[in-house]
């Protein structure tokens, strides 16, 4: 009974180790941390296996959610503070935008292989909270319904934490290029 | 709709989620403005950058043995489902249904929570009464005394009983030609790693693994204190792999014996295991927990960033935290 369990957990739930173990280890940011991480995670979905509805979101969402409860619950125990971050609603962010930005001319054409390295600091120097939407966007290709799902937020927060995340991803870039010296026009959306 | 209107739509539309009017209404915006289009271009091209970026990172082969030894562990421990603590890891925490559910949980905690203290002390009174002598253990990475722990001390006794004339004639001087001899006789990866920094100079090496299993031992011996520590590299100990399995450290520490067995071992001999694919490695020494998980760490630090890199896994460099602490004094 209990292998028949583990078999079945392991053909639906293993195919995602690489998609949590990367998610792990950009919300960590350290091998070790994203480790402990991930056996976590896949520890307490095999507990709460007979629980979970395939049919509902599918078992990547559902593993990524399970790590991001995870992550929080000992984040916030080493911090022994609650996250604070400045959310707004999808309703109210459009108002926040850059004007000169919406006026002038658009990013365009950027050769983005060229800054793989500064991708990476500009993405690790943002808070957990974008981090997670912009990978979970990116690289897992979630849709923003299973991104709020993940997060346990609404959609127009994840609307809005997408913008804000590319906006800083941007404006780090921004900075990256002027000290290389580089054309800074196109980075910012 | 103007640029405004569609720079808060611009992530959605390039990601398909807008609806029908909304979209409509956006792909006619698009057509009059190239500025636009432009923005559309960039966000298409930092999702495919990030991930070209962030998506080259392979599972380390460790870590997903690790994963399948523990939901194994769980299966064959019976780890039974809890509908409250599948709630919890649902991911309900943050919202106020499941913060009902989470108080559930507590209530039946605490329900448990005599009985299993109960059996905790019973479990405790009965390692004592087995072990009449045994001194406090530390930390909550030692474990109860293993068979493994048991074959470790005794071959560590015979070996170091025996001293340089447990070197090996056939195998050569220096740690690293040591290593690779035993390696290619025994068709898998033995360390023998350079502790002089630590103060031990290497004795010997003999291919003569633990009871029941092959494997090679190297033999170091402090000049000092006259300790003995014993380095093996043996055929997977299942044991070491479950634990390492569900320890957060993955390596495992617990006491050989408390007894002084020769005038070179005095104090409890303690033993620290970790395990790899194809085989498990095990420290063994006279010296606290602590010493020893500082001496493992950086051997199986190591290991790992070597199977990496062997997978094409690149990390970033390993940062070895070498404990630098004055060896105890003598009892």
């Amino acid at each position: 009974m209990g292998n028949t369990r583990a078999k079945r957990f392991e053909e639906i739930a293993l195919p995602h180790l690489d998609a949590v173990h990367r998610m792990a280890r950009r919300l960590s940011g350290g091998t070790s941390d994203a480790e402990d991480l991930v056996q976590e995670t896949f520890a307490r979905a095999f507990r709460a296996f007979d629980e979970f509805e395939l049919r509902e979101y599918g078992a990547k969402p559902w593993l990524l959610r399970i790590l991001h409860n995870v992550f929080y619950t000992h984040a916030a125990k080493s911090r022994r503070e609650p996250t604070l971050l400045d959310d707004v609603d999808f309703d109210r962010f459009a108002d926040e935008l850059d004007e000169s930005a919406a006026g002038s001319g658009g990013p365009r054409d950027v050769a983005w292989d060229r800054f793989d390295q500064e991708i990476k600091w500009a993405v690790e120097g943002l808070s957990p909270e974008y981090r997670s939407v912009l990978l979970l966007w990116a690289l897992e290709e979630l849709s923003y319904k299973e991104i709020a799902h993940v997060c346990g937020c609404a959609i127009g927060t994840v609307m809005s934490r997408l913008y804000r995340a590319r906006q800083l991803v941007g404006r780090a870039l921004r900075e990256y290029a002027e000290q290389r010296k580089l054309s800074t026009e196109r980075f910012e959306p | 709709m103007n640029c405004r209107e569609f720079q808060k739509y611009v992530g959605a539309f390039a990601d398909g989620e807008l609806d029908t009017p909304t979209n409509l209404a956006a792909l006619e915006h698009l057509n009059m403005c190239p500025d636009c289009a432009g923005r559309v271009t960039h966000v298409q091209g930092l999702k495919r950058a990030l991930a070209r970026v962030f998506g080259r990172e392979p599972v380390p082969l460790v870590l997903a043995e690790r994963v399948r030894d523990r939901i194994r562990s769980g299966a064959a421990e019976g780890e039974a489902p809890v509908a409250a603590t599948a709630a919890e890891s649902a991911g309900a925490m943050l919202d106020a249904t499941s913060r009902r559910t989470g108080r559930t949980t507590r209530r039946r905690t605490w329900l448990w929570l005599p009985l299993a203290t109960a059996a905790a002390v019973a479990a405790a009174v009965s390692l004592w009464r087995n072990w009449p002598t045994a001194e406090p253990l530390r930390g909550a990475a030692t474990l109860a005394l293993g068979q493994w722990a048991a074959d470790v001390a005794s071959v560590h006794e015979r070996c170091s009983a025996m001293g340089p004339r447990h070197h090996d004639v056939t195998i050569a001087k220096d740690c690293d030609a040591i290593a690779a001899t035993l390696s290619d006789r025994l068709g898998f990866k033995v360390i023998a790693p350079d502790l002089t920094g630590d103060g031990f100079e290497l004795v010997g090496a003999e291919a003569c693994g633990l009871p029941g299993r092959r494997g090679g031992h190297v033999l170091y011996r402090q000049p000092q204190t006259g300790e003995w520590l014993s380095v093996f590299s043996v055929e997977p100990i299942r044991e070491i792999e479950r634990r390492c399995a569900s320890s957060c450290k993955g390596v495992i520490c617990a006491p050989a014996t408390r007894q002084p067995l020769h005038a070179g071992c005095r104090g409890t001999l303690m033993a620290v295991g970790w395990s790899m694919p194809s085989a498990s490695y095990v420290l063994c020494a006279p010296r606290s927990e602590d010493e020893l998980l500082a001496l493992a760490a950086p051997l199986r630090a190591r290991q790992i960033a070597v199977a990496d890199r062997a997978r094409g896994h690149v990390s970033g460099p390993v940062r070895f935290a070498i404990k630098t602490q004055p060896d105890p004094a003598p009892r």
